[in-house]
Protein backbone atom coordinates (compact mmCIF):
# COMPACT_ATOMS: atom_id res chain seq x y z
CA UNK A 1 0.00 0.00 0.00
CA UNK A 2 2.82 2.50 1.16
CA UNK A 3 4.53 1.52 -2.46
CA UNK A 4 1.48 2.13 -4.21
CA UNK A 5 0.79 5.74 -2.77
CA UNK A 6 4.62 6.41 -3.38
CA UNK A 7 4.24 6.14 -6.55
CA UNK A 8 0.77 7.60 -7.06
CA UNK A 9 1.39 10.54 -5.42
CA UNK A 10 4.41 12.05 -7.62
CA UNK A 11 1.57 11.09 -10.35
CA UNK A 12 -1.11 13.02 -8.95
CA UNK A 13 1.79 15.80 -8.08
CA UNK A 14 2.38 15.91 -12.22
CA UNK A 15 -1.12 15.94 -13.17
CA UNK A 16 -2.27 18.66 -10.91
CA UNK A 17 0.15 20.77 -12.00
CA UNK A 18 -1.05 20.52 -15.74
CA UNK A 19 -4.24 20.84 -14.67
CA UNK A 20 -3.36 23.93 -13.11
CA UNK A 21 -0.67 25.22 -15.65
CA UNK A 22 -2.30 25.39 -19.64
CA UNK A 23 -0.26 24.62 -22.62
CA UNK A 24 -0.08 27.55 -24.48
CA UNK A 25 1.33 28.61 -28.22
CA UNK A 26 3.29 31.26 -28.41
CA UNK A 27 2.90 33.67 -30.72
CA UNK A 28 5.27 35.61 -32.86
CA UNK A 29 5.64 39.18 -32.57
CA UNK A 30 4.07 40.96 -36.17
CA UNK A 31 4.95 44.23 -36.24
CA UNK A 32 5.34 45.86 -32.96
CA UNK A 33 4.50 49.23 -31.65
CA UNK A 34 6.31 52.16 -33.49
CA UNK A 35 9.37 54.06 -31.33
CA UNK A 36 10.04 57.30 -32.27
CA UNK A 37 11.97 60.73 -31.58
CA UNK A 38 11.78 63.86 -30.70
CA UNK A 39 13.68 66.25 -32.64
CA UNK A 40 15.46 68.60 -30.31
CA UNK A 41 15.53 72.16 -31.46
CA UNK A 42 18.16 74.00 -33.62
CA UNK A 43 20.15 70.49 -34.05
CA UNK A 44 20.82 70.57 -37.95
CA UNK A 45 21.14 67.53 -40.33
CA UNK A 46 22.37 64.21 -39.17
CA UNK A 47 24.66 61.76 -41.07
CA UNK A 48 22.40 59.66 -42.90
CA UNK A 49 20.30 60.34 -46.18
CA UNK A 50 16.30 60.67 -45.47
CA UNK A 51 14.02 57.47 -45.73
CA UNK A 52 12.21 54.47 -44.35
CA UNK A 53 14.80 51.53 -44.61
CA UNK A 54 14.61 47.95 -43.79
CA UNK A 55 17.35 45.72 -42.53
CA UNK A 56 17.65 41.80 -41.06
CA UNK A 57 19.73 40.25 -39.05
CA UNK A 58 20.07 36.95 -37.04
CA UNK A 59 18.40 36.55 -33.88
CA UNK A 60 17.96 34.12 -31.62
CA UNK A 61 15.40 32.29 -33.89
CA UNK A 62 15.67 32.65 -37.47
CA UNK A 63 15.69 37.04 -38.90
CA UNK A 64 14.49 39.72 -37.27
CA UNK A 65 13.60 42.95 -39.85
CA UNK A 66 13.31 46.26 -38.45
CA UNK A 67 12.53 49.08 -40.19
CA UNK A 68 14.27 52.28 -39.54
CA UNK A 69 12.90 55.81 -40.40
CA UNK A 70 15.59 58.29 -41.50
CA UNK A 71 14.32 62.00 -40.80
CA UNK A 72 16.81 65.34 -41.35
CA UNK A 73 19.42 63.03 -41.31
CA UNK A 74 18.56 61.77 -37.68
CA UNK A 75 17.00 57.88 -36.87
CA UNK A 76 13.89 59.14 -36.28
CA UNK A 77 11.33 56.17 -36.03
CA UNK A 78 12.28 52.24 -35.02
CA UNK A 79 9.49 49.40 -35.80
CA UNK A 80 10.06 45.84 -35.43
CA UNK A 81 8.43 43.79 -38.82
CA UNK A 82 9.31 40.61 -38.17
CA UNK A 83 10.72 38.17 -35.83
CA UNK A 84 10.08 34.63 -34.51
CA UNK A 85 12.11 35.04 -31.19
CA UNK A 86 9.81 34.58 -27.74
CA UNK A 87 7.50 37.30 -26.74
CA UNK A 88 9.66 37.32 -22.90
CA UNK A 89 12.83 38.44 -25.17
CA UNK A 90 11.50 40.64 -26.39
CA UNK A 91 9.74 42.32 -23.47
CA UNK A 92 13.39 42.58 -22.15
CA UNK A 93 15.20 44.36 -24.70
CA UNK A 94 12.53 46.22 -27.14
CA UNK A 95 11.62 49.40 -25.41
CA UNK A 96 15.41 49.68 -23.28
CA UNK A 97 17.35 49.22 -27.44
CA UNK A 98 14.94 50.84 -29.61
CA UNK A 99 14.93 53.79 -27.17
CA UNK A 100 18.54 53.49 -26.53
CA UNK A 101 19.36 53.79 -29.96
CA UNK A 102 16.81 56.96 -30.33
CA UNK A 103 18.33 59.04 -27.69
CA UNK A 104 22.03 57.78 -28.46
CA UNK A 105 21.66 57.63 -31.98
CA UNK A 106 24.09 54.97 -32.17
CA UNK A 107 23.74 51.08 -31.88
CA UNK A 108 26.65 50.62 -29.87
CA UNK A 109 25.07 49.37 -26.60
CA UNK A 110 25.03 46.65 -24.44
CA UNK A 111 23.17 43.75 -25.06
CA UNK A 112 20.43 42.84 -22.38
CA UNK A 113 21.60 39.57 -20.75
CA UNK A 114 19.41 36.80 -20.78
CA UNK A 115 18.48 37.80 -23.94
CA UNK A 116 21.86 38.65 -25.63
CA UNK A 117 21.08 37.19 -28.99
CA UNK A 118 17.62 38.53 -29.54
CA UNK A 119 19.59 41.87 -28.54
CA UNK A 120 21.90 41.53 -31.17
CA UNK A 121 19.31 40.80 -33.78
CA UNK A 122 17.58 44.23 -33.00
CA UNK A 123 21.11 46.27 -33.09
CA UNK A 124 22.52 44.87 -36.00
CA UNK A 125 19.21 44.84 -38.59
CA UNK A 126 19.46 48.76 -37.27
CA UNK A 127 22.75 48.33 -38.47
CA UNK A 128 22.15 46.90 -41.82
CA UNK A 129 19.04 49.12 -42.21
CA UNK A 130 21.42 51.59 -41.79
CA UNK A 131 23.81 50.75 -44.76
CA UNK A 132 21.22 51.71 -47.25
CA UNK A 133 21.17 55.09 -45.35
CA UNK A 134 24.87 56.40 -45.62
CA UNK B 1 15.25 36.65 -2.62
CA UNK B 2 14.66 32.92 -4.11
CA UNK B 3 18.06 31.47 -2.80
CA UNK B 4 17.04 32.84 0.68
CA UNK B 5 13.60 31.50 0.67
CA UNK B 6 15.10 28.52 -0.51
CA UNK B 7 18.03 27.69 1.69
CA UNK B 8 15.64 28.67 4.41
CA UNK B 9 13.14 26.24 3.19
CA UNK B 10 15.92 23.40 2.69
CA UNK B 11 17.47 23.82 5.81
CA UNK B 12 14.03 23.86 7.59
CA UNK B 13 13.08 20.52 5.47
CA UNK B 14 16.03 18.81 6.69
CA UNK B 15 16.10 20.24 10.45
CA UNK B 16 12.40 18.60 11.33
CA UNK B 17 12.26 16.15 8.57
CA UNK B 18 15.46 14.42 8.20
CA UNK B 19 14.32 10.91 9.70
CA UNK B 20 11.26 11.22 7.29
CA UNK B 21 13.27 12.18 4.18
CA UNK B 22 15.42 9.02 4.84
CA UNK B 23 12.92 6.89 5.48
CA UNK B 24 10.80 8.10 2.27
CA UNK B 25 13.11 8.25 0.09
CA UNK B 26 11.69 7.01 -3.17
CA UNK B 27 9.17 9.24 -3.10
CA UNK B 28 11.52 12.09 -2.45
CA UNK B 29 13.44 11.15 -5.31
CA UNK B 30 10.23 10.99 -7.36
CA UNK B 31 9.13 14.00 -6.39
CA UNK B 32 12.12 15.62 -7.57
CA UNK B 33 11.91 13.84 -10.55
CA UNK B 34 8.96 15.29 -11.61
CA UNK B 35 10.16 18.94 -11.37
CA UNK B 36 12.73 17.76 -13.24
CA UNK B 37 10.86 16.45 -15.96
CA UNK B 38 8.54 19.45 -15.70
CA UNK B 39 11.92 22.17 -15.98
CA UNK B 40 12.85 19.66 -19.15
CA UNK B 41 9.47 19.50 -20.93
CA UNK B 42 9.00 23.32 -20.11
CA UNK B 43 12.36 24.29 -21.81
CA UNK B 44 11.81 21.57 -24.60
CA UNK B 45 8.17 23.62 -25.28
CA UNK B 46 10.12 26.38 -25.62
CA UNK B 47 11.96 24.99 -28.82
CA UNK B 48 8.46 24.30 -30.46
CA UNK B 49 6.86 27.86 -29.77
CA UNK B 50 4.77 26.33 -26.36
CA UNK B 51 4.93 27.76 -22.94
CA UNK B 52 3.52 26.67 -19.91
CA UNK B 53 1.16 29.06 -17.57
CA UNK B 54 1.80 28.28 -14.57
CA UNK B 55 -0.11 29.78 -11.39
CA UNK B 56 2.60 32.83 -9.89
CA UNK B 57 3.81 30.63 -7.59
CA UNK B 58 4.41 27.88 -9.54
CA UNK B 59 6.44 29.95 -12.36
CA UNK B 60 8.49 31.39 -8.97
CA UNK B 61 9.49 28.07 -8.48
CA UNK B 62 10.25 26.70 -11.81
CA UNK B 63 12.27 30.32 -12.52
CA UNK B 64 14.03 29.35 -9.69
CA UNK B 65 14.53 25.60 -10.61
CA UNK B 66 15.56 26.85 -14.44
CA UNK B 67 18.43 28.91 -12.63
CA UNK B 68 19.72 25.40 -10.28
CA UNK B 69 18.93 27.99 -7.42
CA UNK B 70 17.33 25.38 -4.98
CA UNK B 71 19.48 22.46 -6.13
CA UNK B 72 22.41 24.73 -5.45
CA UNK B 73 20.13 25.63 -1.99
CA UNK B 74 19.95 21.84 -1.23
CA UNK B 75 23.68 21.13 -1.84
CA UNK B 76 24.82 23.89 0.35
CA UNK B 77 23.03 21.88 3.20
CA UNK B 78 24.97 19.12 1.87
CA UNK B 79 27.90 20.88 1.98
CA UNK B 80 28.12 22.19 5.86
CA UNK B 81 27.27 18.55 6.51
CA UNK B 82 31.31 18.44 6.26
CA UNK B 83 32.29 21.41 8.15
CA UNK B 84 29.84 21.58 11.18
CA UNK B 85 31.00 20.87 14.46
CA UNK B 86 30.28 17.24 15.00
CA UNK B 87 28.10 17.89 18.10
CA UNK B 88 25.77 20.32 16.86
CA UNK B 89 22.40 19.32 16.06
CA UNK B 90 22.25 20.45 12.56
CA UNK B 91 25.31 18.44 11.69
CA UNK B 92 23.72 15.46 12.96
CA UNK B 93 20.14 15.93 11.24
CA UNK B 94 21.84 17.14 7.88
CA UNK B 95 24.08 13.08 8.23
CA UNK B 96 20.14 11.47 8.12
CA UNK B 97 19.54 12.52 4.94
CA UNK B 98 22.65 13.82 3.44
CA UNK B 99 22.89 11.36 0.68
CA UNK B 100 19.15 11.80 0.05
CA UNK B 101 19.47 14.78 -0.38
CA UNK B 102 22.36 14.90 -2.37
CA UNK B 103 20.35 12.61 -5.15
CA UNK B 104 17.50 15.35 -5.18
CA UNK B 105 19.52 17.85 -5.64
CA UNK B 106 21.09 16.58 -8.68
CA UNK B 107 17.78 15.62 -10.39
CA UNK B 108 16.35 19.09 -9.75
CA UNK B 109 19.81 20.53 -11.64
CA UNK B 110 19.40 18.72 -14.60
CA UNK B 111 16.99 21.23 -15.73
CA UNK B 112 19.32 23.60 -15.20
CA UNK B 113 22.42 21.74 -17.18
CA UNK B 114 20.26 20.99 -19.91
CA UNK B 115 18.95 24.42 -20.88
CA UNK B 116 21.76 26.64 -20.24
CA UNK B 117 24.59 23.72 -22.01
CA UNK B 118 22.21 23.80 -24.93
CA UNK B 119 22.06 27.85 -24.73
CA UNK B 120 25.80 28.21 -24.96
CA UNK B 121 25.94 25.65 -28.03
CA UNK B 122 23.48 27.33 -30.16
CA UNK B 123 24.76 30.49 -29.29
CA UNK B 124 28.54 29.39 -29.59
CA UNK B 125 29.01 30.54 -32.92
CA UNK B 126 27.68 33.96 -32.13
CA UNK B 127 30.40 34.64 -28.79
CA UNK B 128 32.66 36.72 -31.54
CA UNK B 129 30.20 39.42 -30.86
CA UNK B 130 31.05 39.87 -27.34
CA UNK B 131 34.14 40.84 -25.72
CA UNK B 132 35.73 41.94 -22.30
CA UNK B 133 34.02 41.08 -18.80
CA UNK B 134 31.25 39.41 -20.08
CA UNK B 135 32.98 37.28 -22.50
CA UNK B 136 35.16 36.15 -19.62
CA UNK B 137 32.54 35.87 -17.58
CA UNK B 138 30.17 33.42 -20.52
CA UNK B 139 33.61 31.54 -21.22
CA UNK B 140 34.68 30.46 -17.55
CA UNK B 141 31.36 29.81 -15.94
CA UNK B 142 29.90 27.45 -18.37
CA UNK B 143 33.20 25.74 -18.51
CA UNK B 144 33.30 25.63 -14.37
CA UNK B 145 29.50 25.39 -14.61
CA UNK B 146 30.17 21.90 -16.94
CA UNK B 147 33.06 20.29 -15.25
CA UNK B 148 31.00 20.67 -11.80
CA UNK B 149 28.34 19.22 -13.88
CA UNK B 150 30.84 16.17 -15.10
CA UNK B 151 32.10 15.93 -11.51
CA UNK B 152 28.44 16.08 -9.97
CA UNK B 153 27.16 12.85 -11.65
CA UNK B 154 29.60 9.94 -10.19
CA UNK B 155 28.91 11.79 -6.97
CA UNK B 156 25.13 11.40 -7.28
CA UNK B 157 24.96 7.59 -8.63
CA UNK B 158 27.20 6.84 -6.26
CA UNK B 159 25.08 8.24 -3.61
CA UNK B 160 22.21 5.77 -4.05
CA UNK B 161 23.04 3.71 -1.03
CA UNK B 162 23.29 0.15 -2.88
CA UNK B 163 25.70 1.37 -5.30
CA UNK B 164 27.64 2.88 -2.42
CA UNK B 165 27.62 -0.57 -0.72
CA UNK B 166 29.18 -2.14 -3.47
CA UNK B 167 31.81 0.08 -3.94
CA UNK B 168 33.33 -0.32 -0.50
CA UNK B 169 34.16 2.33 1.69
CA UNK B 170 37.55 3.49 1.00
CA UNK B 171 36.68 3.82 -3.20
CA UNK B 172 33.27 5.37 -2.31
CA UNK B 173 35.23 8.08 0.39
CA UNK B 174 38.11 8.54 -2.36
CA UNK B 175 35.77 9.52 -4.70
CA UNK B 176 33.29 11.66 -2.27
CA UNK B 177 36.84 14.05 -2.25
CA UNK B 178 35.36 15.10 -5.39
CA UNK B 179 33.28 16.89 -3.89
CA UNK B 180 35.21 19.75 -2.52
CA UNK B 181 36.67 20.19 -6.11
CA UNK B 182 32.82 20.17 -7.28
CA UNK B 183 31.79 23.22 -4.81
CA UNK B 184 34.71 25.07 -5.56
CA UNK B 185 33.70 25.09 -9.42
CA UNK B 186 29.87 25.65 -8.01
CA UNK B 187 31.11 29.05 -6.45
CA UNK B 188 33.48 30.40 -9.43
CA UNK B 189 30.61 29.51 -11.57
CA UNK B 190 28.25 31.39 -10.08
CA UNK B 191 30.76 34.55 -9.47
CA UNK B 192 31.65 34.33 -13.72
CA UNK B 193 28.00 34.20 -14.32
CA UNK B 194 27.41 37.35 -12.33
CA UNK B 195 30.25 38.62 -14.22
CA UNK B 196 28.55 38.32 -17.19
CA UNK B 197 25.46 40.00 -16.64
CA UNK B 198 25.29 43.88 -17.58
CA UNK B 199 25.93 46.10 -14.74
CA UNK B 200 21.95 46.46 -14.00
CA UNK B 201 21.11 42.75 -13.64
CA UNK B 202 24.09 42.13 -11.37
CA UNK B 203 22.91 41.88 -7.85
CA UNK B 204 25.12 42.09 -5.25
CA UNK B 205 22.82 40.47 -2.76
CA UNK B 206 22.87 37.50 -4.41
CA UNK B 207 26.73 37.40 -4.61
CA UNK B 208 27.33 38.69 -1.09
CA UNK B 209 25.19 35.62 0.13
CA UNK B 210 26.66 32.98 -1.96
CA UNK B 211 29.78 34.64 -1.00
CA UNK B 212 29.25 34.84 2.42
CA UNK B 213 27.93 31.13 2.40
CA UNK B 214 31.01 29.67 0.76
CA UNK B 215 33.41 31.50 2.58
CA UNK B 216 32.01 30.45 6.08
CA UNK B 217 31.77 26.66 4.88
CA UNK B 218 35.47 27.49 3.81
CA UNK B 219 36.38 28.76 7.47
CA UNK B 220 34.55 25.89 9.05
CA UNK B 221 35.95 23.26 7.29
CA UNK B 222 39.58 24.62 7.84
CA UNK B 223 39.22 25.01 11.24
CA UNK B 224 37.67 21.58 11.57
CA UNK B 225 40.75 20.05 9.39
CA UNK B 226 43.21 21.75 11.76
CA UNK B 227 41.51 20.16 15.03
CA UNK B 228 42.00 17.12 13.85
CA UNK B 229 45.40 17.23 12.69
CA UNK B 230 46.11 18.63 16.31
CA UNK B 231 44.04 16.13 17.90
CA UNK B 232 45.75 13.25 15.58
CA UNK B 233 49.47 14.75 16.78
CA UNK B 234 47.93 14.45 20.33
CA UNK B 235 47.15 10.98 20.50
CA UNK B 236 50.00 10.23 18.60
CA UNK B 237 52.41 11.80 21.01
CA UNK B 238 50.44 9.61 23.67
CA UNK B 239 50.82 5.85 21.93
Amino acid sequence: MKRFITYLLPLVLLCGIHIISPIEKLEPLGASSDYVRVPEENEGRGPYKDGVYEGSAPAYKNELFMQVTVQNGWISGLSILKTDDDKEYLEKTEAPLLNGVLESQSTDLDAITGATFTSYGLLDSIDNALENAL
Amino acid sequence: MALTFFLGISLLGIYFFSDWIRKNALLCYLVAMVFAFEGLFREVLSFYDYEIDYPSLLEWVMEALDKGIISTALFIWVMFGGALNARSTLRKKILICRGEVSIMASYLIMPHLFTYTYEFLVGFSRLSRISGMVLWGVLVGFIAGMVAGLIMLPLFVTSYRNIRKKMGGKRWKALQEYAYLFYGLVYFHIVFEWLAKSSEERSLYSLGLYTIVFLSYLSLKLLKVIKQSRRRKTLGGVV
